[in-house]
């Protein structure tokens, strides 16, 4: 008895030893791979992470000693209206961006498929291939009230006025990007077996019935993940309104990225800057799971 | 009667699916040719007719971009920045992407997800303390400096675009290279990086588009007048110039077109390599 617990034991020892052997010669034989890739993330943006998550607990004007503060910076940010319209207006960019751009592109790849006008699909990403400061000069002119369309069918100067400006510069977004989208759909749906189009065919199936029940369900997962996507950047937002109205007219643009960065930078008051970067990275990660949640969800049903 | 009905219907039908695909390419290109046409547009013109096209070509516009300001440096750093990134890029994401697409070792969907949720990590949340770090090691307005962040913000998307091609790869590629005694690194090199070639090309297309049009990071980072990219560049010239559109709008086109002519170079095999390996985006 005694002596079977022994054998026992040890041979599980035994099996624990090349067990953890047989981990370390995986982990040898693939640090070549990803090791310098890990060390630039981790010195670049790891390490400055975690100081930006302990200097949302800290105030400091970045030049003088810091002081512990505890959640004194959310407390402060929280009871400031521009906060809380900056986190307003990322939902409202996050749901635009969720539904036009993503039915536009979606759409527009069905149609590429069964045109065969392949051609567009490289037109159509053209936006995609120029800097944001370019589109917004371009389109800061056609808004123009006396140059551009402001002359031509009297469109009144929307990025000025706080009710039009950020769906304006929303628009000028969606122009750059559903391009973007629909490349990215239409070469899933390339990979997508043309029996099943076929097999449909013969079923009698509609083409709205095709694009539903087949083309739909086979790029699910590239949905899924350009979705996932775009709530993301929709709290990461910048480049956008910065070089456009730069948060305003009167805050009416402010947007998050925006908010920290007048903080961070201008105002130097680094603690809440960080908070506000803590802050949008929370959001991102709660989206993704709630999309997960109903994701799953929805895959019992 | 009714075949004649189903038919007439389906012809509708067509005509409105090329309906709505020439309406979204009159959309897309309305502003392009607004750019186009007023590049070419004299100041003078410009006031007299905004949006309508030229009456005659005015190239001195582009001309005077080149004599007036100081766009050919913008140029070079911006080069300077995009090869600098996409090499960087390329050496270390890309084996980085095909170990986690198909080696076991422990930490590997720890990992995966990491990158995942790093891909989530906004600019803004790492900017501040490195921006401190930067200035007491002099790194601010040091090009490799700024090169080194690009790397790490533009992997992550990188290695997960990558990875979705190279999950699609047979296993067996890499073990038949290891026959010939080549180390799994140099297997990886000479045998897989050629098969996967259209998803690395991609990957490092849009990688070369991030660093050639990112605007926040050398926003923040070069605070040197003389080191402007390309992107910041035309807000200075729009500050300078306000009232001389044809210009702006030329210097805008010509900082556009490096991209650009990149994306037309490699179009065809972006899109049938998408296509036509079957490997899904």
């Amino acid at each position: 008895m005694l002596l079977y617990c022994f054998c026992l034991s040890s041979s599980t020892l035994i099996e624990g030893e090349v067990y953890m052997r047989q981990k370390v010669r995986e982990l040898i034989s693939v640090s070549p791979f990803i090791g310098l890739a890990l060390l630039i993330n981790v010195v670049i943006i790891v390490v400055p992470a975690f100081l930006t998550i302990t200097l949302a607990f800290f105030e400091w004007d970045g030049l003088g000693s810091m002081r512990f503060v505890g959640v004194a910076n959310f407390r402060s940010i929280f009871s400031q209206p521009i906060f809380l319209r900056a986190i307003g207006n990322n939902i409202i960019w996050m749901v635009i961006f969720m539904t036009i751009p993503m039915a536009i592109g979606l759409v527009v790849a069905e149609l590429l498929r069964r045109t065969r006008w392949l051609f567009l699909k490289a037109i159509y990403f053209i936006p995609s291939t120029l800097a944001i400061v370019v589109i917004a000069f371009v389109w800061s002119y056609i808004y123009h009230p006396i140059r551009g369309l402001g002359a031509l069918v009297g469109l009144p100067p929307v990025l000025g006025l706080p009710d039009t400006a950020l769906y304006a510069i929303a628009f000028t977004n969606i122009w750059a990007w559903w391009g973007f989208l629909c490349a990215v759909f239409h070469s899933a749906i390339q990979g997508i077996s043309l029996e099943l189009y076929d097999a449909g065919a013969l079923d009698g199936a509609t083409r709205w019935q095709e694009f539903w029940y087949i083309t739909l369900p086979q790029i699910k997962p590239n949905i899924v993940f350009m979705s996932i996507m775009t709530i993301i950047w929709s709290f990461q937002v910048f480049d956008w309104v910065w070089v456009t109205t730069e948060g305003g007219p009167g805050g009416a643009t402010e947007l998050l990225a925006t908010l920290l960065f007048r903080r961070g930078f201008h105002a130097r008051i680094l603690g809440e800057a960080a908070a506000i970067g803590v802050i949008i990275s929370l959001l991102g990660i709660l989206a993704i799971n709630l999309l997960f949640y109903l994701q799953r969800k929805g895959a019992e049903v | 009667m009714r075949s004649k009905g189903v038919q007439r219907s389906k012809v509708a039908v067509r005509f409105a699916e090329y309906a709505v695909l020439i309406f979204f390419l009159l959309f897309l290109l309305f502003p392009l040719l607004i750019a186009i046409s007023t590049s070419l547009k004299s100041t003078a013109e410009i006031f007299a007719n905004p949006l309508g096209f030229p009456r005659s070509f005015y190239f001195a516009n582009f001309t005077n971009v080149f004599m007036l300001t100081d766009i050919e440096q913008a140029f070079m750093i911006s080069t300077i920045l995009t090869v600098g990134t996409v090499l960087g890029v390329f050496i270390t994401a890309t084996p980085a992407a095909y170990a986690l697409s198909k080696f076991k070792f422990p930490g590997k969907s720890f990992l995966i997800t990491y990158i995942f949720f790093s891909t989530t990590i906004p600019a803004q949340l790492f900017i501040l303390p490195l921006f401190q770090i930067y200035s007491r090691l002099g790194l601010i307005n040091s090009l490799p400096g700024l090169i080194l962040i690009y790397i790490a913000v533009f992997s992550p998307f990188a290695i997960l675009l990558m990875r979705s091609y190279f999950v699609n790869t047979p296993d067996e590629l890499l073990e038949a290279a290891l026959i010939d005694g080549a180390t799994r690194l140099q297997a990886f090199w000479r045998i897989i990086v050629p098969v996967v070639r259209p998803g690395v090309t991609m990957a490092m297309v849009i990688v070369a588009m991030g660093s050639w049009n990112n605007f926040l990071l050398p926003r923040t980072f070069l605070l040197d007048i003389n080191l402007k990219p390309v992107t910041l560049i035309l807000p200075t010239l729009q500050g300078q110039w306000s009232v001389e559109w044809g210009m702006l709008f030329a210097a805008a086109i010509l900082i556009s077109l490096p991209i650009l002519i990149l994306f037309i170079l490699v179009h065809r095999q972006w899109i049938e390599g998408l296509a036509g390996t079957g490997l899904k985006g």
